[in-house]
């Protein structure tokens, strides 16, 4: 053994050198670059001098988009792009997320009538659509009319188009042109938050030019060869895993922004997304649900801010009911018992919030935890989820499997999941496979239990009509994500087919708000009663700056998972 | 002149060597560790225990614990099971059927010769993660999917390798002798050809063992290898490479343990190609 | 020799139809297609069928198959159906960026690895000798995307000497070449274990030979007798087998592009597959099939300039 020790020891002193060299380096480049921040840094810290370059480098989630055609629009990168680009009928006040007090973005005014049912908008005048690209001239746009914004939900609904958001606005029944700046809305039933999900980015709401569209050859995704809004940036480049590059709107009419490029960058890759925003590659982050990252980050680059965007998806767990042995309702209540929110508690930390109902807390008529009986919040209780498994005949437990995406929203939480129900003798197979497959398995109805996130407009009817309806069952013609079956099985065992679809149906015609939550409420109590699902918890949205990146506003929230850069601008650094 | 060693004279005569007996320790120590894993590991390395995530490595836990508060070292030592698994097994696939294939192209020649040349040279212009990412997707990912992807790959480096030493040696005069005896093919190929390709193959396989573990990491980076919660190196450097700046124990440990398996079957391969590579015997 | 190039060329038109048809059928088993890429995990069962309509994908595979062979046939690869952009000019700058990749770390892998292989062999079972070779085993030990992360780590984030992502600016030679060190110098370190083990067995080869001991014998110094002959002899050899051996690289970039964020083939292939790209991963493929005949093409000539004896004009 001696022998072979002498044979490598030039090489053992090799790496030992080198490793003391790159510690050494690593030290010096440390300590220069503290004294050249105490010589030269302080003269400018806090001077509000502007930097020469006007340009913020966003450090992206996602390895590319596919479109940014806003009505095909479906995953977080497109609606931050989109929401630089496009322009919405209204808008929570900028750099908030306050609902209460929504304001017009290319509405100048609105009014309600009849009860919610019929709505009108006023349009800004003079605002006119992107110019100096492949469709209009420089100086040649059109202005933003009443015929651009029918056009755009008109587009948004025709089956022809196909876009996946068609059936978001199944509410508006027609569209009535009042003048050029004024247009009218139909709804089927009233709707009281019919100006608050415009303000969604994610709803697709955004208004394109007819003109515009009106040359296009194709009907459906129009890719990149449509990029025109009336935003505060227009498209400039975009380089397939690379970047989007936007430019300044400089007649964007709510004032041209200072910032003069907005590049957004596809950083798949978290360490070398927060290795770039540590050293300052990046203006901002897109950080990951988790309070240790966000503890580490704080802590390692204390100059930048970190904030928590309380704009969250609602994660639930929904056990398929049409599977043995979870049609049985005791074993449903076991595996519920068998999960712990603290565990959860302890992974998300500060990025999350609990959620005791179906319908995450802050939305409009969701349960509160204080309205629930004790029984139906599911506290884990591992005896009597034993004891309810030997009351149904699985005292030696079963097995369950489940796809899982690879995104860790959805894996760590089927990880967890696989741990909590080992303890109960249940053994929970998890076959990971890349999203596209996952989206198609769970909507094929292949998965035995369906955890799913999704962030909707705040309104109780939103996430009943899309995961409890039984219209809404998956494997329907007209299938959203009632991955339960709720509405098509006996939940109960007591040979009735239980549903909640009228109590959807009569909220959606009610006009008394609090008779609607309370139809709302009967709704969810029923579910949970049933067992159906199991609520675990909401995940807020984690954004980072550095701080020269002046956003121009007391920063309280973003409808869109991004930082409002309107009245952005990049202090000298 | 080429000689061709039995092969058990090859592990006999290598212990004389450092890098021999450094490759066959490690490897030793691995096999031991996967065989013993549940004496070795301190802990079950399936245990949640969220309360104490993510923690660096202290008494209790040597190597610190992971995002979900298992104890890395448990980890890690069950995790021999999966990369010996995945190594041994993929190149027994691929070593059988390329072998078999080699041994048939190599001896017969003609038309069945050239369609497996053709074949080989596709198969290898396809890049080694793209091939196995299909077939992975195609099967669903999972390590038995990796080992069967990286077995695919493996065949035609097989192929190759067998189908040149046998033409080598159908090119000897003693094979025509055997054949003017008049013996079936079969019997040719299994009973003179084999026994004299065996050594150059046992030599590859044990440098191809470590290129299967490699890939293995690789396609896990991917997201393509073992299933949760099967503690595989690779899925363990692929979890905690995301938190390599802050905890950079999830992903360095498992990357040292993987550096360590593959050196060791390198050293092997590598003792046993010097020794019999005529050309380095002097 | 140009009729002989020309034969080659010629034969890679069935290889490539093979590669096309193989990927043609194997990506559209795979579970998912398009229109569930595109329109995610909210959009509902009506909308997804409707876009499977609009993507053609209600058409007989078959037909689909001719249609893509007969495009193929045109010189036309396509069109990236979810960008509505032609794929050449999707993959033409990856396509770049992986063969600028393969060649700086084949040839920063000679770099290193010749030098490591010279020594070792002139020092033939000795410590140095052992050194080398255990320097050239550890890089070939280490998984690529982690010897990609632990440069990264050390030069990009601790010592900021090189930039931490992407492939530069594509129109600036000098920052592309920036941006491409690191990267190379990972590639070059997994290679260079290739090439010294190459060199050092070559070396070991050529200094047994007759001329080699006759010329020692002469007593010429040892430094012309390695530097003139052996050497000279040793390297052409490994350079061709360096050379054919890129094959394995242009592909096998991938984990080091992620790593990187280098926008190269392997990361768009990975990514055309999770979308079921289906234009896009046929195209990558092709592009990839065609650098490995050239590649192979090359290897071939220089084979002819090392051993006089091949010649193809006959064949």
């Amino acid at each position: 053994m001696s022998d072979c020790i002498k044979k490598y020891t030039f090489f053992i002193y090799l790496l030992i050198i080198f490793f003391i060299a790159v510690e050494l380096m690593s030290n010096f480049s440390i300590a220069f670059f503290v004294i050249f921040t105490l010589l030269v840094g302080n003269t400018f810290a806090n001077s509000a001098k502007l930097a020469d370059e006007q340009k913020i480098v966003i450090g992206g989630v996602g390895s590319d988009i596919k479109t940014l055609d806003p009505m095909f629009q479906t995953e977080t990168m497109n609606d931050v792009i989109n929401h630089y680009i496009y322009s919405y009928l209204t808008q929570s006040p900028y750099g908030t997320m306050d609902f209460e007090n929504i304001e017009g973005d290319l509405a100048d005014s609105w009014e309600v009538l009849d009860d919610g049912r019929i709505w009108i908008f006023k349009l800004k005048q003079g605002v006119h659509f992107h110019d100096g690209n492949e469709i209009f001239a420089e100086g040649e746009a059109p202005e933003l009319t009443s015929e651009d914004v029918k056009y755009s939900f008109e587009r948004l609904k025709d089956p022809e188009v196909g876009s996946p958001h068609a059936g978001e606005y199944n509410v508006i029944d027609s569209m009535d042109i009042i003048d050029r700046y004024t247009i009218q809305f139909n709804l089927n039933a009233p709707y009281a938050f019919f100006g608050q999900i415009q303000t969604y980015d994610f709803k697709a709401g955004a208004i394109i030019s007819k003109v515009a569209a009106e040359k296009m050859a194709k009907k459906g995704n129009w890719g990149f060869e449509y990029t025109i809004g009336t935003g505060p940036f227009q498209f400039h480049e975009y380089v397939p895993k690379e970047k989007v590059v936007l430019k300044r709107n400089e007649d964007y009419f709510k004032g041209a922004p200072i910032l003069e490029t907005v590049e957004y960058r596809f950083m798949p890759d978290l360490n070398s997304r927060t290795l770039a925003f540590i050293a300052g590659d990046i203006d901002t982050i897109y950080g990951v649900r988790d309070p240790i990252w966000v503890k580490n980050i704080k802590a390692a680059h204390h100059e930048a801010t970190i904030d928590a965007v309380p704009l969250g998806s609602g994660g639930v767990l929904h056990y398929n009911m049409t599977v043995k042995p979870l049609d049985s309702l005791l074993v449903r209540k076991a595996l519920s018992l068998a999960i712990c929110r603290e565990t959860f508690a302890n992974i998300f930390g500060s990025v999350r919030i609990e959620q005791t109902s179906i319908v995450p807390g802050s939305y409009e008529g969701a349960l509160q935890k204080d309205q629930m009986p004790e029984k139906l919040l599911y506290r884990c209780d591992l005896v009597k989820a034993k004891d309810l498994l030997k009351k149904a005949g699985y005292a030696d437990g079963f097995t369950i499997k489940a796809y899982s995406s690879p995104r860790p929203t959805y894996k760590n939480v089927y990880i967890v999941l696989q741990d909590a129900w080992r303890k109960i003798g249940v053994k929970f197979e998890i076959i990971l496979v890349d999203h596209t497959a996952y989206i198609t398995k769970v909507k094929s109805n292949e998965n035995d239990v369906v955890v799913y996130s999704a962030d909707r407009t705040p309104v109780a009817d939103s996430y009943l009509s899309e995961f409890w309806h039984s219209s809404a069952i998956v494997g329907k013609k007209t299938g959203q994500k009632n991955f339960s079956h709720y509405g098509d099985v006996d939940a109960d065992g007591d040979g009735k087919i239980d549903s909640v679809d009228l109590y959807i149906e009569k909220a959606r015609m009610e006009i008394d708000p609090a008779v609607r939550r309370k139809l709302w409420g009967q709704a969810q109590l029923q579910i949970l009663e049933h067992a159906a699902a199991k609520p675990l918890h909401v995940l807020i949205k984690v954004l980072g700056r550095q701080k020269w990146v002046d956003l121009g506003v007391d920063f309280k929230g973003t409808m869109s998972w991004t930082y409002p850069l309107e009245k952005a601008r990049i202090l000298a650094h | 002149m080429t000689t061709h060693k039995s092969w058990f004279a090859i592990i006999r005569l290598n212990f004389s060597d450092t890098g021999s007996i450094i490759g066959v320790g490690i490897v030793g120590l691995i096999v031991l560790l996967a065989i013993c894993a549940p004496l070795v590991a301190p802990y079950d390395p399936y245990l949640h225990d969220t309360i104490i995530r993510m923690q660096p490595p202290s008494a209790e836990h040597w190597f610190g614990t992971d995002q979900f508060g298992r104890d890395i070292l448990s980890r890690l030592v069950y995790g021999t099971r999966i990369s010996l698994y995945v190594g041994i097994v993929s190149v027994i696939i691929g070593g059988v059927i390329g072998t078999a294939i080699g041994l048939a192209a190599g001896y017969f020649r003609g038309w069945f010769d050239s369609i497996v040349g053709w074949f080989t040279d596709v198969m290898m212009s396809f890049p080694t993660e793209v091939l196995a990412i299909i077939v992975i997707i195609g099967l669903g990912a999972s390590s038995t999917s990796a080992v069967i992807a990286i077995g695919v790959v493996f065949i035609s480096r097989y192929i190759r390798l067998i189908r040149a030493a046998t033409m080598t040696i159908t090119s000897h005069a003693y094979i025509d002798a055997v054949n003017v005896i008049g013996q079936s093919h079969i019997k040719i190929m299994l009973r003179h050809i084999l026994p004299n390709i065996m050594s150059d193959t046992i030599i590859m396989t044990s440098l191809w063992i470590a290129t299967a573990i490699r890939t293995e990491t690789v396609l896990s980076f991917l997201g393509l290898g073992a299933q949760p919660p099967e503690p595989s190196w690779g899925v363990m450097i692929r979890d905690g490479l995301g938190s390599l700046i802050f905890a950079p124990w999830l992903a360095i440990v498992p990357g040292i343990a993987i550096f360590i398996t593959v050196l060791g079957f390198n050293l092997l391969g590598d003792s046993f190609r010097d020794y019999t590579d005529p050309k380095l015997n002097r | 020799m140009s009729g002989y190039i020309f034969g080659r060329l010629l034969k890679v038109i069935p290889t490539i139809l093979f590669v096309v048809t193989v990927i043609f059928f194997s990506v559209r088993s795979l579970t998912g297609d398009p229109a569930v890429a595109l329109l995610g995990e909210d959009a509902g069962s009506e909308a997804i069928a409707k876009m499977r309509e609009h993507f053609g994908l209600n058409e007989s595979v078959l037909v689909q198959y001719f249609e893509t062979i007969r495009n193929l046939l045109m010189f036309d690869l396509g069109e990236d159906v979810f960008r509505q952009l032609p794929v050449i000019e999707i993959l033409a700058r990856p396509f770049y960026y992986t063969i600028e990749l393969t060649i700086a770390g084949t040839f920063l892998g000679a770099l290193i690895g010749i030098p490591l292989g010279i020594i070792s062999a002139l020092n033939w079972r000795n410590t140095l000798d052992a050194s080398s070779r255990l320097i050239a085993l550890l890089g070939f030990s280490f998984p690529t995307f982690f010897v990609g992360i632990v440069l990264l780590y050390v030069f990009a984030f601790k010592l900021r000497w090189f930039p931490l992502l992407g492939g530069g600016d594509y129109n600036d030679f000098w920052d592309r070449m920036y941006h491409l060190f690191l990267p190379a110098l990972t590639l070059g370190i997994i290679k260079a274990s290739f090439v010294m083990r190459l060199t050092r067995s070559n070396m070991l080869t050529i200094l047994q030979e007759d001329y080699i001991i006759t010329a020692r014998s002469k007593g010429l110094s040892e430094f012309i007798v390695v530097g003139k002959h052996a050497l000279r002899n040793a390297l052409l050899v490994v350079i061709t087998m360096t050379f054919a051996y890129m094959i394995f690289t242009l592909g096998g970039t991938i984990a080091l592009e992620i790593v990187f964020n280098r926008p190269g083939i392997g990361v768009h292939l990975v990514h055309a597959i999770a979308e079921r790209n289906y234009a896009v991963i046929q195209g990558g493929l092709i592009l990839l099939s065609v650098g490995v005949v050239v590649i192979n093409l090359v290897t071939d000539i220089l084979y002819t300039i090392i051993d006089p004896r091949i010649s193809y004009d006959n064949t």
